[in-house]
């Protein structure tokens, strides 16, 4: 079956009239999106935050410091990984960058889970839950904007790793953030966030990644 | 580099010698390198490298889209968006690697889209030319109305597979991919791709030789 020949033409009409970014300043606005601003999101937190107050500074620093080292790996796993026009691309390395991108967040969370539980939900825990989920669906959104149309294969799974990223950057903020170290707090009110936060992210992100959507 | 090459005995001259044909004409490597020469150009910023591409990806992915939907004007309408998409996003295009798979993959998200929207109407398409092609050098209208016959047969035989043999099958047999590239475009691994492809050869020789045609080709895969 041959090919129509009017649809050449047709087709580079339409390219023609339509203007699209070069590979130059897609990949500026990629790094302003995915780096920039979730370092911007952790120096907020840090500055409103009230990190210092129940807390030794060597406690903190460690904290933070090990929450920025996921953070900045799992963002860097994922993007250094995704480097083929294709995205993820093979099931087992998308699989295994997914599971990097979700648990980054959680190991965050566990290791901050070091004070005694309290009972009953307060104002706190509902803040935390919020703040949790703004931070994370934030820097996932910018990560998610600087890598739009990059994936063609599986637009769902990066999704979620870039939930997961987002995931991440929010604990860390949130180590800068809630002063609290109780464990039920913590894992609920920062580990529901996150999660919801991922998911709201793979939702929102997932036609914005995929490079086949309009 | 993954090529195909098949063993197959005719009967009386015609056979499925097209098929065997079809499937032997993997994408020249040389088109391959020109294409992502030709897409290294176009994401840099030099917009006449887009009619190059599309001359070089254009016939392939129409090819496969034809047979993948089985309706002529849908399958136009995917490769349009499938291009345009393409153009939308050629500043993610990675330096250096392989444009096949990746406009591949896009053509494919493109009509499986369109496929879950419901606007397919699923039809045989009967590839005339093809059929001309192979009949003609025999002057024999009894071979043409034989290749007609067995094409017609094919092609239900490939609506039937299910996709996840289909589509590997097509990628190589339509879009000239390798089976690295074929397992690239659907996410899977080069193993996985050519059980597929092997698969699907073996499911189409079985519901071919029920309906009583000849004997089929024999996929030998060969790495060179």
């Amino acid at each position: 079956m041959t090919l129509p020949p009017h649809l050449r033409q047709a087709i580079l009409d339409r390219a023609g009239a339509t203007r699209s970014p070069t590979r130059a300043e897609t990949d500026r606005r990629t790094v302003a999106l995915a780096l920039v601003l979730p370092m911007v999101v952790a120096l907020v937190s840090s500055v409103v935050g009230r990190a210092r107050e129940a807390r030794s500074l060597p406690y903190l620093s460690a904290n933070a410091a090990l929450a920025f080292l996921l953070a900045a790996g799992v963002t860097a796993a994922v993007l250094w990984f995704r480097r083929s026009s294709l995205g993820f691309g093979a099931t087992t390395r998308a699989t295994v960058l997914l599971c990097l991108g979700l648990a980054s967040p959680l190991v965050v969370l566990l290791v901050s889970a070091t004070g005694e539980p309290h009972v009953g939900v307060t104002g706190h825990d509902v803040a935390c839950f919020f703040m949790t989920l703004g931070f994370s669906v934030v820097v996932a959104a910018s990560v998610g904007l600087g890598l739009s149309k990059s994936e063609a294969v599986s637009p769902t799974r990066a999704a979620f790793a870039i939930g997961g990223i987002g995931g991440a950057w929010g604990a860390l903020a949130m180590v800068f953030f809630c002063p609290q170290t109780g464990a039920l707090h913590i894992l609920v009110s920062h580990g529901m966030g996150t999660c919801v936060a991922i998911g709201v992210a793979a939702v929102l992100l997932r036609r914005k990644l995929d490079a086949a959507a309009l | 580099m993954v090529s195909l090459a098949f063993g197959c005995r005719i009967e009386e001259g015609l056979g499925l010698a097209w098929l065997a044909a079809a499937l032997r004409s993997v994408m020249n490597p040389q088109d391959e390198s020109l294409a992502n020469r030709a897409m290294d150009r176009y994401a840099s910023g030099d917009d006449s490298a887009f009619a190059e591409l599309y001359d070089i990806v254009a016939p392939r992915l129409y090819g496969f889209l034809l047979k993948q939907l089985r309706n002529q004007a849908l399958a136009e309408d995917c490769l349009q968006q499938a291009l345009l998409q393409l153009h939308a996003a050629r500043g993610r295009y990675v330096h250096g690697s392989p444009v096949l798979p990746w406009v591949f993959a896009i053509a494919r998200r493109v009509a499986i889209d369109k496929q879950r929207r419901g606007s397919t109407e699923r039809r045989i398409v009967r590839d005339d030319d093809e059929i001309h092609e192979i009949a003609a050098p025999h002057g024999d209208p009894h071979g043409a109305a034989h290749a007609g016959q067995l094409a017609e047969r094919m092609l239900c035989a490939l609506e039937k597979l299910p996709d996840s043999l289909r589509e590997p099958y097509l990628l190589v047999r339509e879009g000239g991919l390798s089976m690295r590239e074929a397992a690239m475009t659907l996410g899977i691994t080069e193993v996985a791709a050519r059980l597929r492809v092997s698969r699907a050869t073996r499911a189409l020789r079985e519901a071919l030789q029920q309906e009583g045609f000849l004997e089929l080709p024999e996929l030998e895969e060969t790495e060179t």
